[in-house]
């Protein structure tokens, strides 16, 4: 008998309830869990709750040896394309405490997270359209639904692209096209991100999950630890891009929020992916004097 | 001792006439140190240029002057082809003073510029990401020939010296990094300047204990060259030096050697400048920072004992409120 014992993990019974809000998850017999993003049964809608949930998520996940393989995907046809205003307000309030423990701190963390804590495989499934897609596109493997768009609409929000999108456009697709993703908020449709190296395979959506199964199922058929530790070295450019190019660029993004009024509670990127793109805003009277605010300052410097 | 191998080839630059090949002329010195009179004080001979950071006259004081002082100057005197020595430092007895102003009259007044409030959060980028980001980059990559910082007296912003390819220091010379000291995150181009010189581990050390890095210190850590009595016995030694200079390699050869000795410099500013600086400005944007002239005062407290304490062969820790001498190694 030992003086003291093992600590446990929470198992995995345990994390899917804590989790329930944010992911339903399902664990195959053989290991393989299947992570889908939601908010309320339907599509995710961007929180400062769920962006706090993912790096938990993959941190918890990544501390249970009894999984062998994680599928990420989300609900229904969107990817992030809503934000919830309610949830979003305390950086209307509170910029500085909001800015650092829900944004650079979580926003790091959700990727990070994803990198290092976790041991083993994993597929990112893009089911729908939206931002934010480093969530999928910084999975080993990742596919695509064949009717969805991607696009990087930071900077038509006047925001700095650094937090993630940057380094999977860079890595993924080179400097060129990377340049005029960002200043272009470009919509990449499923075929062009094919072209351009960004997932493996375009699917047809109601085939994506039998897909990321029957990719799991190929992995799946290798030794464990072969299979752990070919994930570390597949995974290895995105630790060393990490380092590289997130905390700071992170820091970039936050400056340019502080530079220029940004709310995010006030955007909707319904519209530009679905729609004419002229609605992006929830309130276009409050972006009006947002912008207003901001460029007033900027005519006090050309004054002097 | 050297025997030179070469007379100075200063002056001697050739050049295909402007008119004959439609090229324009650089900004001549005159016209720079003219316009730059007000943070630099110039003097050129035989193609090395002394630039001695001023105030009216005095030590420099810290603010939107020198930072975009600087920026030209390394815009304007890198471009200038009849420069083949850079000699970069103080004025007086200090090399940095404070931070603020001076007036028309002379009276000091508050660096307004360095505001952070929401309301003129702007300046952040003008003021100081702007000519801060192009100061470090400037002094590498727009400086094509070998420089040689002077580091006189109390010094905070002494990346700028110890930037220089060859770095002297006064006697009295000491620093302390301001940055956390004042709740600030150092990420204007001190932290590659530091921690490449002295190493990550004592860099760490020095920057969160707020440590007073002396001239004997910088000295045994590699962040200077040479140890000179005093300011002018500095430039007196910078001027030797860069004659040396001038009279082993010819004119290629110096500039090319200058890129080979400067690429790790390089290398990090790439690595890291731009976005080391943008997080400072955010958390200065987030966070409140004591800018108040204290805090300089302090260290300067703290510079003398530990000075004091050195020359005596003992140590003073970083404490707070600490000033106790003590053995190196118990």
């Amino acid at each position: 008998m030992t003086l003291t014992s093992f600590v446990k993990w929470p198992k995995y019974e345990e994390y899917k309830e804590m989790f329930k809000e944010h992911f339903i998850m399902e664990r195959r017999e053989d290991g393989v869990l299947l992570v889908r993003m939601h908010t309320k049964g339907g599509p995710q809608i961007w929180s400062m709750e769920l962006h706090r949930a993912i790096g938990q998520m993959w941190r918890i996940v990544g501390s249970d040896s009894e999984i062998e393989l994680v599928i990420f995907t989300g609900t229904g046809k969107d990817w992030i394309i809503e934000f919830e205003p309610e949830s979003w307000k305390p950086e209307i309030t509170e910029p500085e405490y909001t800015r650092y423990e829900h944004m650079f701190l979580d926003g790091r963390r959700m990727l990070i997270s994803m990198i290092q804590d976790v041991e083993v495989p994993t597929i990112g499934v893009i089911n729908g359209s939206g931002g934010h897609a480093e969530l999928a596109l910084m999975c080993d493997i990742c596919i695509m639904a064949e009717d969805a768009v991607i696009a990087d609409p930071h900077f038509l929000y006047d925001i700095v692209p650094g937090d993630g999108i940057h380094s999977c456009f860079i890595e993924l697709m080179g400097v060129r096209r990377a340049a005029y993703a960002m200043y272009m908020s470009e919509k990449i449709t499923a075929q062009k991100a094919l072209e351009y190296g960004l997932v493996n395979e375009v699917v047809p959506y109601d085939r994506l999950i039998p897909r990321a199964y029957e990719i799991a199922d190929f992995i799946m058929k290798r030794h464990r630890t072969i299979r752990r530790l070919t994930a570390q070295v597949v995974r290895r450019p995105w630790k060393k891009r990490i380092v590289d190019d997130l905390d700071m660029t992170f820091g970039t993004e936050m400056f340019g929020d502080f530079c220029k009024n940004v709310e995010h509670a006030n955007l909707s990127a319904r519209d530009y992916f679905y729609g004419t793109g002229e609605k992006i805003y929830h309130d276009e009277e409050r972006q009006k004097m947002l912008d207003e605010k901001s460029r007033r300052t900027e005519k006090s410097l050309s004054k002097k | 001792m050297i025997k030179p191998n070469y007379e100075s080839d200063a002056g001697k630059r050739k050049e295909i006439p402007h008119e004959e090949i439609g090229t324009i002329p650089h900004m001549p010195f005159e016209e720079y140190s003219e316009k730059l009179k007000h943070c630099f004080i110039m003097k050129r001979k035989d193609g090395i240029l002394e630039a001695r950071l001023h105030t009216n006259g005095d030590s420099m004081q810290w603010g939107a002057p020198a930072h975009q002082g600087l920026h030209y100057f390394f815009d304007w005197a890198g471009r200038d082809p009849d420069n083949e020595v850079i000699i970069l430092g103080g004025t007086g007895k200090d090399f940095t003073k404070g931070i603020g102003r001076l007036g028309p009259d002379g009276k000091w007044l508050p660096a307004i510029e360095f505001a952070s409030d929401p309301e003129v959060a702007w300046r952040m980028y003008q003021y100081q990401y702007y000519d801060g980001t192009n100061d470090i980059e400037g002094q590498i990559f727009d400086l094509e020939v070998p420089t040689i910082g002077v580091w006189n007296g109390a010094a905070f912003h002494s990346e700028i010296p110890l930037l220089c390819d060859i770095t002297l220091c006064t006697e009295d010379a000491w620093t302390t990094d301001m940055h956390f000291r004042v709740n600030m995150v150092p990420g204007d181009g001190i932290q590659i300047a530091w921690r490449e010189l002295m190493g990550r581990k004592r860099f760490a050390y020095a920057e969160l204990t707020g440590e007073i890095i002396t001239a004997r210190k910088a000295l045994a850590l590699g962040m200077v060259n040479e140890i000179w009595p005093d300011v002018e016995s500095c430039y007196q030694r910078a001027w030797e030096i860069a004659e040396l200079i001038m009279r082993t390699g010819t004119r290629v050869t110096r500039r090319i050697t200058t890129q080979i000795l400067r690429k790790p410099w390089k290398e990090d500013i790439a690595n890291e400048a731009r976005h080391a600086f943008s997080t400072e400005m955010y958390v200065t944007a987030t966070e409140h920072s004591p800018h108040d002239v204290c805090y300089w005062e302090w260290a300067h407290e703290e510079a003398e004992l530990v000075r004091k304490a050195e020359k005596k062969g003992k140590v003073i820790r970083p404490r707070v409120n600490g000033g106790q001498e003590e053995d190196e190694i118990k």
